[in-house]
Formats: structure tokens, sequence, C-alpha cells
């Protein structure tokens, strides 16, 4: 997807003809899939954004009910035309990121929460010192305790014989330019593993893409040689790791899980069908001044990924835990005002606005602005999904997109945090306003409930399960409301 | 747990009942600033983060100058003993992965940079700890290019190439595999190999530079190359002391990884194989033949980086106001401040103090604009003295002031980041996030000091910003991205302040130039630098005493080489503790 072309409708032409679903592919997947089996594949997308989202300029002031028959405010009006595809939650708190704090505790430094937004447990203490606690009493920076949503379903699908090319896809966009481990990792394997994000669209292009157009042949020559060379390597592993401390041959042993993925990726089906989308020339991935065309081409790559059933579980990351993109794209000059009192007095980005926003009336209305901007980002997602026709309906109906943020509030809380959905595969229900906990009562005295209920319902819908709970099972089971 | 630290043992008694009250609430700063993306790469996690309230900041801990920080400047050192560390498994950083391709196949694309980042790691310094799926994905491709490229010359790397036969892949296997996996291979690694050998041509059916090519790019993703740990096939022998000696071919990977950051030339290699790396002096003279080529260059110039987080200066953008940042001027400002370090440590006096101080810099036209020197020509960094009175060493080069500097001039944020680095980074001293919901309460004022006064005045604030907040002061001279400067927002700077956090009270200060003055000359300041340098070295926590020991086998004023040369040779260096769980003899 080129990013100069803002007419929607060249848009939509360019999109269908640069995955090539509208022509050949849908009845080649479709092909492919009566082979695996009759239902169209389930997907997740995950994407996380920080810096919490202004209540006021966000979220509905009404009583839970049908998203249709509220005006949206602001921050979510992009939304409007897909009213009826997504979910706005709110009520929401993080407490198994909380329960890692000692219970004194009170502040919990939401930049590094991201790590347990998608696991649903408990941190641990990273093996790598960074996310271990610094000292003093805020300075907690535990690891995913466990895997993330993303990692859970694309382990769920392997167990059920769906193996993929990518089993597990995590984009980013710039959420490595800051500096802790835990404000950029938001998918995890395990406890305490990782799973690194690839914030080059260029090089997850060509990756993603690499079969598309070469022939049968050449496919499975590229693909033996790579069994072979896997193959070599994790022979190689097994003898480096034998006489190792515990702690290192963990490591050379996840090391070597790694090696056997990707070698079990390589007999998937990969992507012979589908059409590798136009991303551009390669960028400057650091600069602020590119973001939107990164985010754009992130979005074609997942987005068509998907599609072409490459994965059925990605994440999309854009910027770290403490994310200060300034949107000198929007050519809105009231950016580039002086500092706002109420924070550091630095400028008008995403993480100033943040802290700005709980003292500064122009902080909210900036800041409404920018999310606004996000929530563009949402809409050209979920009206690409649109877009892919298949069986009856289209992938949207195949598909949970889960928006998180980090945070509940601009001071970075831990609390109150909103989440949105898009997509209603496996009878996932959309269209809602759904303020959960106290919030439609109380608001931000009123009680939240964990994020765990979100995620059980998110996991039973993909995989048509019941399970009780997702994570750790203290944290409750499956938020109402969420599933047919 | 070695990591377990009071503050007790870091920092003078004042700063614990400052503690305290940072607990209650230190409300001023903003945690997330330091922090936020489209920042530039500050960093706060380094630092040997400890467990539960630990400080880190005990240069010379076990008995050095520093710990408790109530000697008196001059007190006598007692020569501590030392012991080794646990060295634990690290796979090559991007830095280490491109200098080693390019030493081995004369690779110069430096294609790490497509690798998952590396981490921050426990000790501050770059590491590559975490595997992912991603990760090997990635060497997976970048080895497939380096193996087609290196087979485009076939005979240079397989010199027996025209026989084509197994026998010359074998060779080739056990040549080229001593100098990728810098240790000679094991008979089952051969066997491997030579199986991915054969299996090409038999399975894939491909020709002998298609073989080749396939070995190759099998080594180049075997853990015998990517992570640094060259005993072989044999487990390692503990000596009656607990400690293990590493062996030759570990030793040479350590010296040339420490001092090269890249992979160990033929004459280490051999050194190993003939036994010439087991005396001290043997060590000694190969660290010195080491920081006698030019490899060490990049090598320092990366130490510095990292220490002093310059490096970031590339990516820190900033407010598109400052029309002359662009992008060229930020890679200048990078190039300046590498051949500075490298100018000073390699081909000058080798002294801390220097590069602390030093009145000159290496100019190339865009520099010398920021600096407002007149006469300086071309894009090759040249010795330039600088105006007179306005400048000093590492601190006061733009590759630091603008690393560590909000997005636009007036940004509060600006000194309290670069003190924090200083505290952090040139005082091992650790400074506790805030630790409440924090809203800053800027002071009504002109300047950003001014503006920033409450830190001072309110005592919940000043319990974290007495150290940081002078010491940015100090740097109130120069604009985000490091141009000098006598007024902030049409008043007066004012750059004077006070060191707190050292032993000798609390040296007073005027401006950067003599801040940098008083920092050469605090004992802490010089401890510093042997701990950054021993935990780049050894990629590992200082043990308790290796700091104060090394700093006792040196001259007070500290020679970067000389310092480099001693660690390479200590015994901390040359020998490690089991790890946990590891099969020994």
């Amino acid at each position: 997807m080129t990013t100069a072309k803002r007419n929607p409708d060249f848009r939509r032409r360019e999109f269908l003809r640069a995955t090539g679903i509208a022509a050949g592919l849908v009845p080649f997947l479709a092909g492919e899939r009566a082979l695996r089996g009759a239902e169209q594949p389930k997907r997740l997308l995950v994407i996380a954004s920080a810096n919490a989202w202004v209540h006021d300029g966000f979220l509905p002031k009404a009583p839970a009910g049908a998203l249709a028959s509220l005006a949206l405010p602001d921050g979510i009006k992009p939304l409007e035309p897909h009213k009826a595809d997504v979910n706005v939650i709110a009520g929401l708190e993080y407490r198994n990121y909380k329960a890692f704090y000692p219970s004194n505790v009170n502040y919990v430094d939401c930049h590094h929460s991201l790590p347990h937004l998608l696991t649903g447990k408990i941190g641990v203490m990273g093996k790598n010192s960074s996310s271990r606690p610094q000292d003093g009493a805020t300075g907690y920076r535990p690891a995913g305790g466990g895997p993330s949503i993303d990692q859970w379903y694309a382990d769920w699908l392997r167990s059920k014989g769906v193996t993929l090319p990518f089993q597990c896809l995590t984009a980013g966009v710039q959420d490595e330019s800051c500096c802790e481990p835990t404000m950029v990792q938001l998918s995890y394997r395990g406890p305490d593993q990782p799973n690194a994000v690839e914030n080059n669209p260029y090089t997850l292009n060509t990756r993603l893409f690499a079969n598309v157009g070469m022939s049968a042949t050449d496919i499975d020559k590229v693909r033996a040689e790579r069994r072979s060379v896997l193959d070599g390597v994790g022979k190689m592993i097994e003898r480096f790791a034998k006489n190792l401390g515990t702690e290192d041959r963990e490591r050379v042993q996840q090391h070597l899980q790694s090696v056997r993925s990707v070698e079990n990726s390589l007999g998937a089906s990969a992507g012979a069908g589908c059409t590798k989308p136009s991303v551009g020339g390669a960028i400057d991935i650091g600069s602020n001044a590119n973001v939107p065309k990164l985010v754009d081409a992130q979005i074609s790559n997942v987005i068509t990924a998907l599609a072409c059933d490459l994965t059925r579980s990605a994440t999309l990351t854009l910027a770290n835990g403490g994310g200060g993109w300034f949107p000198a794209w929007l050519n809105n000059p009231d950016f580039n005002g002086a500092p706002l009192a109420g924070n550091a007095g630095n400028n008008r980005n995403h993480h100033d606005l943040a802290h700005a926003s709980a003292n500064s009336a122009e902080a909210r209305r900036l800041k409404t602005i920018l999310e606004a901007w996000f929530m563009q980002q949402f809409a050209t997602i979920i009206a690409r999904l649109k877009e892919v026709k298949e069986g009856s309906g289209t992938m949207l109906d195949n598909t949970i997109v889960l928006w998180v943020n980090n945070m509940g509030t601009g001071d970075h809380s831990w609390q109150h945090a909103v989440w949105l959905t898009a997509g209603r595969a496996g009878g996932f229900r959309s269209g809602q306003w759904l303020p959960l906990g106290e919030w439609a009562t109380k608001g931000m005295q009123g009680a939240c409930v964990p994020q765990n209920g979100v995620l059980t319902a998110v996991a039973n819908a993909l995989t048509g399960s019941s399970m009780t709970s997702f994570g750790d099972a203290q944290f409750g089971g499956e938020a109402p409301g969420l599933r047919a | 747990m070695k990591s377990f630290r009071s503050h007790a043992r870091a920092l003078p008694l004042p700063w614990l009942v400052s503690s305290a009250l940072c607990l209650a609430a230190c409300t001023g700063s903003i945690p997330g600033d330091n922090e936020a993306a489209g920042g530039s790469g500050s960093d706060r996690s380094g630092g040997a983060g400890s467990p539960r309230g630990g400080a880190t900041g005990r240069a010379g801990a076990g008995g050095g100058p520093q710990a408790g920080g109530s000697q008196a400047c001059d007190a006598e050192t007692q020569a501590p003993t030392a012991r080794p560390g646990v060295l634990p498994l690290r796979r090559l950083t991007r830095f280490e992965y491109d200098n080693t391709v390019r030493d081995l196949l004369g690779d110069t694309t430096r294609p790490a940079a497509a690798f998952p980042a590396d981490d921050v790691g426990a000790v501050g310094f770059a590491t590559a700890i975490n595997t992912s799926e991603l990760m090997v994905t990635t060497a997976l491709e970048i080895a497939e290019k380096l193996a087609t490229s290196a087979v485009a010359k076939l005979d240079t790397l397989v010199p027996c190439a025209s026989a084509a036969n197994e026998a010359c892949a074998s060779e080739f296997v056990s040549s080229f595999g001593r100098r990728a996996f810098r240790r000679p291979l094991t008979a089952e690694e051969r066997t491997v190999l030579v199986a991915v050998y054969s299996n090409a041509r038999t399975q894939l059916g491909y020709d002998f530079k298609g073989g080749i090519r396939v070995v190759l790019t099998t080594m180049l993703q075997a853990p015998q190359f990517l992570y640094r740990w060259e005993l072989g096939g044999s487990a390692a022998k503990k000596d009656a002391d607990g400690t293990i000696a590493l062996g030759p071919y570990e030793l040479a990977s350590r010296l040339s990884y420490f001092l090269w950051g890249s992979t160990p030339d033929a004459a280490l290699l051999d050194a190993a194989s003939a036994g010439k790396l087991a005396s001290r002096e043997e060590v000694t003279s190969q660290a010195k033949r080491l920081l006698g080529d030019a490899r060490s260059r990049d090598m320092v110039a990366d130490f510095f980086g990292q220490m002093m987080q310059t490096r970031a200066v590339t990516s820190a953008e900033k407010d598109t106001k400052i029309a002359d940042w662009t992008a060229e001027v930020r890679a200048s400002a990078l190039a300046e401040s590498r051949a500075f370090v490298q100018s000073v440590v390699l081909d000058g006096d080798g002294s801390w103090r220097t590069l602390l101080t030093a009145p000159y810099s290496y100019l190339d036209a865009r520099t010398a604009k920021l600096y407002g020197v007149s006469g300086v020509v071309g894009s090759a960094p040249t010795k330039t003295n600088l105006p007179a009175g306005q400048r000093a060493g590492l601190l006061t080069q733009p590759a630091f002031l603008a690393s560590q500097s909000g997005p636009t001039d007036g940004a509060m944020i600006t000194p309290i980041r670069r003190g924090h680095v200083i505290r952090k980074r040139l005082l091992c001293q650790e400074i506790p996030p805030p630790l409440e919901n924090v809203t800053a309460r800027p002071s009504s004022g002109t300047t950003t000091r001014q503006r920033l006064s409450s830190h001072a005045s309110d005592p919940q604030c000043a319990a974290c910003h007495d150290r940081m907040d002078d010491l940015g002061f100090a740097m109130e001279g120069y604009d985000v991205v490091g141009r000098w400067r006598t007024t902030d927002n049409g008043a007066p700077v004012d750059t004077h302040g006070e060191l707190s956090g050292v032993a000798c009270g609390r040296p007073k200060f005027g401006g950067a130039v003599e801040l940098a003055q008083r920092l050469a000359d605090a004992p802490e300041v010089s401890d510093c630098l042997v701990q950054n340098l021993v935990r780049y070295a050894t990629a590992r926590e200082e043990t308790d005493g290796e700091v104060a020991a090394m700093r006792a086998s040196l001259p007070r004023e500290l020679n970067v080489r000389d310092l480099m040369v001693q660690i390479a040779s200590s015994e901390g260096f040359i020998r490690r503790i089991p790890s946990p769980g590891e099969v020994l003899q």
C-alpha cells in the first residue's frame, strides 16, 4: 500500500489489487482451506499503543448499550462507519501487573506494563536484569509471566495440527527506539521469553512474501535447503549445550526450540497465491516524520499476511510503553505551541500530552486529536478486513482485532484502562459500548475488572472453548457481554 | 545474592535519609519523560539493577575508598583481593557480529542491524541474551546472504576448491571452523557439518560450491559461532580455590572481543594453540598488541559511546525549528565524539582526566558551526582548539548534550536528563525512580533553572533531584543541540552548583568546565570508569573488591589504555567461577 494515496476509493482498489484478494486468491485459499477443514480460519490481531486515552474525549457518556444509538466522542469519531463492528470497553485494570508489586506500593509504573497485558499472569523476575526491580520501590520491571494470548493462540493452532509459515507474527513501529525491554515487550512465548518484534516493514515485507512469484519447484528447493541447514544447526546446538550451567542451558534450549519452530513452519503452505503488498521504498525507520508511512506499511504487511493465511496470530506494537510520537503529520499548528503546564515542559508530543492531560484542558483537547489519528488507523484496519470477502461475509467476521493500551489514564495508572475490539470471529460480539466494573455509575471512583475477562472471551471465541479463565485464575473469568 | 546491596554501602548517609523521603513522595519529576520514545535513547535501566531496594552505585565496594562514603578524601586504600565471577553465556551483540563477519569473511555490509535490538542487560552495556524465533529467522536470513557472497570468491574461501571433493569440504570445515568457532572443532561437530555438506550434494543435488554455501550457512547459525563460549566439547576443570582458569581459546576470544569487539586474529589463535596465553605476561603482551591494532579504535568508540550514551545522538531528533540539526550534523557530532575518544585513548596521553577536561576536540565543517568555530573545512574530524572557557571534554560535546536533552529549548527535562546520566554513568550512582504518581509543579520563572527551583525548595523533590539537577544546570550554557549560549529564554543562564555524593564534601563549580575538573578530581569518578570498563570487558557485574583491587594497582590518575591492559590480565578476566549447574570435570 502506498501511503500517498489518501483517496479511499483508490486505496480500496489498490489494496484489492495488492493483496490479490479480489481476483484469484479467494478461490485458491478457499480451496486450500477446504482441505484443512470447512471453516474459515479465525485470526487474532492485537494492536498496542501507549499513554492511555483521554476518557472525556473517547468514551460515550451513556450506560452500556449499542454504539449505533450513541454519538461518538471526537477521539473515536473515525470509527463512525464501523460502529457495528467495534466494541469500546472501559473499566479495565491490570491486576496481574499490580500483583507483582508489594501491596503497600500504590503507584505502578505502567510504562512497563506491556509484558503483562496479554498474559493475564503475574510477571516474573527477568534474567535480563533491566527487567529486574531497580532500587526504589517503584522500579519493578517484571517480565511477562507466561505466553501472551497471541502466542497462546498460535500454540493452540499448532496443537490442532495447523502449522503456518509465521505461527506468531510480531510487528511494530519504532518500539525499540527506547531503552528498557519491559517497555517494548508485548508478546511472550513463555515466562521471561519475550518474542522480539520486527520494526522494519521493508524487511518484514521481504520475509513474509518471499515466496510470492516463485515457482512451486523453487519454493520446494529453498525449503529443502533451509530444512537441511536448520537440521544441522539443531544438531550443533545439541552438541553445544552439554556442559553449560542451568541458566545458560535454558537459554540455549530456547534457542533450539526457536530453531525447531522455524523449521516446522517451513512445511507450511507459504502463501503461493498471495500478492506481495507494495510498501514503498525503504525509509528511515527511526524518524518521527516517517511514522505514518511506517504504520501504513506494517498494516499492509500484517493484514495481507492474515488474509493469505501466512499467519493467524499477529501483534502490531505502535511505539513503546512511553511512546512519544510528535504528530507533525497532522499539520496542526496547535501542537507546536509552548509546553503545557503539568508536564516537564518538553513539547506537545503524545507522551508529554499524557502527562499534562490531568491538569490541562488544552492537553486533553490536543491529545484527543492525536487519539483520533490512532483511531483512523483502526478504522483503516477494519475497512481493509471488511474488503476481503470470505464465504458469505468478510474477513472481519473471522477475525478479532484487539486494541490495547498500556495505561489507564494520562498519568499512567494501571486502572481505568480502555480497550477496543473489532470483528466477530467465533461468535464474538461487536457494536457495543461496554463500561465494565463500576465505570458506568462511578467513573474514576468506581472499581475496575481485570483485563483477563476480555482475554478469556477472546480465547474462547477463537478456539470455541469454554475456559473459565485466561492467565492466572485468581483474576477472574470471562467478562460478560462479549460473546453471543 | 550478590547483588543485594544496600544504600548504606553506596551512598553517603544524608542520602539514606533522603531516600526515605523519596519513598514517601517525590514529586516534580516525570519518570516517563526520560523514557519516552522519540526521546534520545535515555537509559534508565542499565547499572546493576538490584532486587528490591538495592543500590548500585557502590564503586569500590568491599573496602574501596567510597564504601560508606565516610572516608577522608585522601584515605589510603588497602589493596583488597577480588574473586572472579560467573561469566554468563552471551551471544554476539550487533556490534560484535558485524565486526566478526568483517574479519572472518571480509563482509563490510554490517548486516546485524537486522537483528532484534540488543538487550541493555544487567551491566548497563549491550548484551544479547534473549533468543526468539525472530532472532533465529534473522540469523538464517543473514547467514544465507553472507554465505552467498562468500562463495562468490570460492578460491579465496576454500583454497582446495579445485579438488571439489568431500576431503576438501572436510578440510574447509576444520580450518574455517577453527576461525569461525574460535577454537578447533570437536570430532562430533566436524561430523555434523560434513554431513550437512554431503547432504547438500546428494539430497539437494548441489555442486561443490553449493555444498560449501550450505555448510557455511549452517556454521554461521551454529551456537559455536553465535555465542561466546569457546570451551569445545570438554567440561571445565575447577581448581582447588574453586575457580576455573579460562582455556587458551576462551581467553583468546575474551581478549579480542574486549579489545576489538571482534574475533581473534590468526596470531591470537596461534598463540592459544601454542600455549602462549598461559602467563600473565603473555596475556599482557597480547593485550598491548591488540590495543595497537586499528581494530581497537571501534572498541574505544563503542565503549565510551555506550558509557556516555552518545550513540543515541544520531536518532536525537529535535524540534523542527532547530533547522541546523540535520541527520548529517548528527552523524558529524557522533563522528566527533568517536574521533575524540579514539585519539585521546589510543594516540594521545590516554588520560581519563584529558577525556573529561580537554579544551579541544575533533571537528569537521558541520560540527565547527555548532561550536561557533571558523576555519574548519571538510568532513574529516580534525583536532581543533575550542573557544576558551566554553568547553571541557566529553560532557560538553554535542554528542552528549544533544543525546541527553529534550526536544526543544526550554524543555525542563534537559538538565534533569543530563544530570541523570552524569550521576549514573560517571559516578555509578543510582537515582531511585519517582515513587508516587507525579504531577509536575513547575515554579514560575524565566529560565529552565528557575522553573525547576521547586526541586530544591521542596525536600521531597530534593531527595532525588539533589543528585541530578545541579549537574544538569552546569550544562545550561548549551542549548539542546550543544551550542554555547549565555541566555535562556532571554535571561542569563546560571550554571553554578555543587557536586554532591562524593566523599570530599560538596565541591562547588561555576559551570560545565569547572564541573568537569571536579569530576576528574573525584575518586568516585575514576572508580566508576573502572567499574564500567570491567562490566564492558566481562559482561558481568564487578565482584566485591574487584574495582578497588584494580584501582589499587594503578596510579591515581587513570590511564585508560593501562586500565584496559590491567583488566585484560586480571584474575577476574582470566578466571571465572562455575555457573550454577555447570557440568565440571
